[in-house]
Formats: structure tokens, C-alpha cells, sequence
């Protein structure tokens, strides 16, 4: 860690460096906007948008088990409750004939309102408040080790699992015949959205997340002509909106968070008036 | 690449430059120069320690919740404030957990003196964290009521812990800090002697709380606490507790309820309306004027309300 503390300090020479929680909430940022912005392309292709909101959500409810059940640390019950949470949101759009954000609405307000509920009972609600928001700079080295391990698992996913995905979200039939095993993947894909939601929570917060998600993608959407731009572009605006969101908040004493989502809209919106022109 | 992903990689590039220096020009970091700074967690804590150190004008007192006016429930340390906490000899807190953001202070400086307010304030009398209707069985914990400040006598204690770790940070001004510990002390001191007074033909009798923090000041007044509500921002209140308070009114005939604007205004009402109890809303003394006398003028306009509600219908 000493040594990658020391080459951020020799290749950016400039006064906010030099506090460790700026360094390592830049490392965090440098891992969550590539994560962000390849998850946001296959979240957007596949129409998921709305689902990685109802796992934000359903973060609440984790939280609450966690507190009633005394764990000092409530991360691992909040990644186990969203991982069930979207294994049985999964299970039943794949069973019922209901639309899909039906379903996933049905489970959000669900995950909220049983969080509540126990929290009014044994917890204190106020405590975890700081969650809505998030705090990037509070990040320990050993929380960025998790993040570096999603990153890794992001990727072999994309790289695997890109095609089929796609294919999926193209024509579930047409996958099919394939021979794609569209459950499994569906499955496979909607529990990494899991994963990476809940472990990103806590420094992005619960109420901007689905934004970091979101916009980057649907911002490459608008200029992209090929799969291979959308992701490109997905990645850089993502990357560009966290580095600069995070440096600007510094300087203007903004919570980072919010910084970072007001610059990806601003992309989104400036990508909006290029739209026509670039895709030709 | 193509001519297309250079021009976004350069827009971008160049974007972030104007931005970054225009932020850095709009910049706020203006700290330096000699003073030495200490900074404090909240409010009440910033007023005890304008007034410890009234007269020192090396040491510079920085709150790093100025404008927040709520118990810091909520609070989320931004950039500035790690800054802000980098050139400081001490950071001084109400403590009993009601910073929740230390964890991560400590995580980045951690040879920073943390000074606790609340040092030895577990061997001092504390009011019962929450009581409902007494037929329930509650397994609820709320953790400790940390809203000491609300007692004069236990600020008396917050401001000598205070003085006491102040003066292990700054020895060289260890006279000129007691002697304001002693002289605002002394102060404090009267204003418990007049709630003392004020309050003694009032002693036992039943009032309500919408704020656990007021269980500290009931129990200096003498008064016994019928009913409290631990009452956040974010807490939607459940019918049953709403039943539960408006019975403790009615059995215990209880003719004030004291609440605080901020987090149960609307509850207040509601409560007001149904038991025809007056409702006494009171100042938490969490922000306001940064001015030495702050917390003094504040309870003692509390006491003022406080007397006026007891009367009006006692």
C-alpha cells in the first residue's frame, strides 16, 4: 500500500494527494467508475436499470437483519439478503406474467418497508442514515481490496458472459435455440448486480447509486455507433465524472458523492445534443 | 482509435481541466497563518470551548458542523473537514457514540488527540433511555442518551473534562484556561441554581418527552417522565407508540409535553390535539449564535418556557 501511497505522490504533484483518505478515495473511484461503467452497458442493454434501484433498496432491509442479529460489521448480511433478494425477484419475473418493473417494484417497496419495520422495532434508523448518502472518504484499505476483487469478477464476467448477455437481451427465443442457457445467465447476472450494488453502497449511498450506474451507459448510448464504442465511452465518462467529481469537491468543499453524479448527468445531457450527429 | 473517440477523449480531458481549475480557483481552503487550531464535533461542544479558551487568541476554535443544527445523526465528513482536521492539536466531542464519523478520523489521523467530553460520565446518574406504557414487555435498545449538555450539571462535567484535555494539549496556557473553566463553570453553576428554584414547586410532577434529549433536563427539574419518544428525522412512529404516549398523558394526567421543533413538529401537534396537553416546545441548544453566551441564553429561555407552560396549566 506504502508503495503505491508513494507513486500517487510522485506522479501527482498536487497538495491533495498527500492526505491518505484522498488518495485512497481516488483508488476507490478509479476502481468503482470502470466497475460502474461496464455494469452500466450490460444493466441498461438488458433493461435492469430499475432493479439495480430495488437492490439499493433492498440494502435497507439487509441492514436492519444485520442489526438484530448484533453483527458489529452489517456488510455480509446486506450482501447475502440482496443476493436471495435477487435470486427470488429473478425467479418469480421468470414465473409470473406480470411486467417486469412490476415485479421488481413489488420487491423494492418490500425491501424497504420490512427495514423499516424492524428498524422502528430493535434498531435506530438514524444510525445507518449516513448509508442514504454514502461517504467515499471514509474508504479503509481493506475495503478497497474488496472493491479491486468485484472489479476482477466484473470483468471475467464481461468477458465470458458479454455475447450471451447480449444475445439475451437481444432475443430471449433467438438465445434459446443457441443453445444460451438464458436462466443461468439471467441468474448469474442478476446476482453480480447484487454483490456490486451492496459493496459500492456504502460509499456511494443509497440514493445516487443506481445514477452511477445509469448515466454513464445511457450517456454512451446517446453517440456511440458500435458495442465496442458503448463500452468505451461508458468507461471514460464514468471515469472522467468520478476523478474530476472527487477533485472538485475537494476544492469547493461539496460532498463527493453528489459532485460526481451532477458531473455524469452533465455528460448525459451534453452527449443528449450530440446525439444525431455522432452516431452518424 | 477513430477521429470520433479522440475528440471524446479530449473534450474530456479538457473538460476536467477547466473544471478542476476552475474549482481550485473557487477554492475555500484558507486555513494557516500561526494560530493553532482545535476543532469540535458539534455545537454545545463549540460553545463550551469558545468559552474555554476566551481570551487566547493563539488558539482558534473551528466547528466542523457549523450550520447543522441537528445532532449530527446524519452528518457525513466532507473533504474540507479531513483538511480542516489535518492542522488541528485536538478535536474535542460530545462523545457516548454520538460521532459516528470518528471511525473514520481515526482511520486517517491517527495520532490526532481526541478529546471526550463525556470521560467519567458513566459513573453519573443518567435518565432511563426510553419508556413506553409500562405493561409492555421492550426489548428495544436505543443505546445511551447522549444529549448530556441539556443537563446544566452534567455540562459542568463535559466543560471540566474539556478544560482537562485542553490543558494537556496547550500546557503553556493551562492558567488562562482553568480560569475560564472556573469562571463559565461558575456560570452554568447559577443556572442550575435557578432551575433549582424556579423548578422546586413543579418537583414530581409527570410531563411527556418527544426527544429522549430533554430526559436529562427533566431530570434536573425535578420532573418525572411519564412517557418518552425517541423521536428522529427519519423515524416513521408506529400507531401503537402513538397510543402508547397518548395513554401515559391520561394516566398520569399530564399537562405539558415538551418537544423541539426540528424532529417532532408535526407529531407535536397531533399529540396536542388529541390529549388537549400543552405542548412546550423547547430549544435542544444544537445550533445557533456562536457566540460564548449561546448555551446560557438558551436554557435560560428554556427555563422561561419551561416555568410559562408549567404554570399555564400546572
Amino acid at each position: 500500500m506504502e508503495l503505491i501511497y508513494q507513486l500517487m505522490e510522485t506522479l501527482l504533484p498536487v497538495s491533495w494527494i498527500h492526505y491518505d483518505f484522498m488518495k485512497n478515495a481516488l483508488l476507490a473511484v478509479l476502481m468503482i467508475a470502470p466497475l460502474f461503467g461496464l455494469m452500466g452497458t450490460m444493466v441498461v442493454n438488458n433493461g435492469m436499470a430499475f432493479f439495480s434501484d430495488a437492490v439499493g433498496h433492498s440494502a435497507l432491509c439487509g441492514i436492519a437483519i444485520g442489526v438484530v442479529l448484533g453483527l458489529s460489521d452489517t456488510t455480509p448480511a446486506m450482501i447475502a439478503f440482496a443476493v436471495l433478494f435477487a435470486v427470488g425477484l429473478n425467479l418469480i419475473r421468470q414465473t409470473n406474467h406480470a411486467s417486469a418493473d412490476t415485479i421488481i417494484s413489488v420487491f423494492s417497496s418490500l425491501g424497504v418497508a420490512a427495514g423499516l419495520a424492524i428498524l422502528s422495532r430493535g434498531g435506530d434508523f438514524s444510525r445507518y442514515s449516513g448509508m442514504l448518502v454514502g461517504d467515499i472518504l471514509s474508504i479503509a484499505p481493506r475495503e478497497l481490496a474488496y472493491l479491486a476483487g468485484a472489479l476482477v469478477l466484473t470483468v471475467i464476467f464481461w468477458l465470458f458472459g458479454f455475447n450471451a448477455l447480449h444475445a439475451v437481451s437481444v432475443n430471449r427465443s433467438l438465445a434459446r435455440s443457441r443453445r444460451i442457457p438464458v436462466a443461468v445467465i439471467d441468474m448469474l447476472f442478476a446476482v453480480l448486480i447484487a454483490v456490486i450494488v451492496t459493496l459500492s453502497i456504502k460509499w456511494i449511498g443509497l440514493l445516487m447509486i443506481n445514477a452511477m450506474l445509469i448515466l454513464p451507459a445511457a450517456a454512451s448510448r446517446n453517440i456511440s455507433s458500435t458495442v465496442r464504442e458503448y463500452h468505451l465511452y461508458s468507461i471514460l465518462f464514468s471515469c472522467f465524472s468520478g476523478i474530476t467529481g472527487l477533485v472538485m469537491s475537494y476544492y469547493l468543499n461539496i460532498a463527493s458523492g453528489p459532485m460526481i453524479v451532477i458531473l455524469a448527468a452533465a455528460v448525459f445531457f451534453v452527449t443528449h445534443l450530440f446525439r444525431g450527429r455522432a452516431r452518424n | 482509435m477513430k477521429y470520433k473517440t479522440w475528440i471524446v477523449v479530449l473534450s474530456l480531458i479538457l473538460s476536467s481541466a477547466l473544471l478542476i481549475g476552475g474549482a481550485r480557483m473557487l477554492s475555500v481552503h484558507d486555513h494557516g497563518g500561526e494560530q493553532k487550531r482545535v476543532a469540535t464535533s458539534f455545537y454545545p461542544i463549540y460553545i463550551a470551548a469558545l468559552n474555554l479558551t476566551e481570551g487566547i487568541d493563539e488558539i482558534e476554535v473551528i466547528n466542523l458542523t457549523e450550520g447543522q443544527t441537528d445532532c449530527l445523526h446524519d452528518f457525513t465528513l466532507r473533504p474540507q473537514d479531513m483538511v480542516t482536521l489535518e492542522g488541528c492539536a485536538a478535536l474535542l466531542i460530545n462523545g457516548g457514540g454520538m460521532e459516528t464519523f470518528l471511525t473514520a478520523v481515526d482511520g486517517a489521523y491517527p495520532a490526532l488527540p481526541i478529546i471526550d467530553s463525556s470521560a467519567g460520565m458513566e459513573n453519573h446518574a443518567a435518565p432511563a433511555a426510553e419508556m413506553h406504557d409500562h405493561d409492555h414487555d421492550h426489548d428495544h435498545d436505543h443505546g445511551e442518551n447522549t444529549h448530556y449538555w441539556l443537563s446544566p450539571a452534567h455540562y459542568e462535567m463535559q466543560i471540566e473534562a474539556l478544560c482537562h484535555g485542553l490543558t494537556e494539549v496547550f500546557p503553556q496556557y493551562q492558567k488562562q484556561i482553568e480560569a475560564n473553566a472556573e469562571s463559565y463553570i461558575a456560570d452554568v453553576h447559577r443556572l442550575q441554581e435557578a432551575y433549582r428554584t424556579q423548578m422546586a414547586p413543579y418537583a414530581g410532577q409527570h410531563i411527556v418527552i418527544l426527544n429522549e434529549a430533554f430526559a436529562y433536563l427533566a431530570m434536573d427539574c425535578g420532573l418525572e417522565v411519564a412517557g418518552s419518544v425517541h423521536m428522529e428525522q427519519d423515524t416513521a412512529l408506529s400507531a401503537a407508540l402513538l397510543g402508547q404516549i397518548t395513554d401515559s398523558i391520561r394516566a398520569h394526567d399530564v399537562s405539558v409535553v415538551l418537544a423541539e421543533p426540528q424532529y417532532s413538529g408535526a407529531l407535536a401537534q397531533t399529540v396536542e390535539r388529541e390529549t388537549g396537553a400543552l405542548v412546550c416546545t423547547l430549544d435542544a441548544a444544537t445550533g445557533g449564535a456562536n457566540h460564548p453566551d449561546a448555551y446560557l441564553n438558551c436554557m435560560y429561555e428554556n427555563l422561561d418556557l419551561l416555568v410559562r407552560a408549567l404554570k399555564g396549566k400546572g
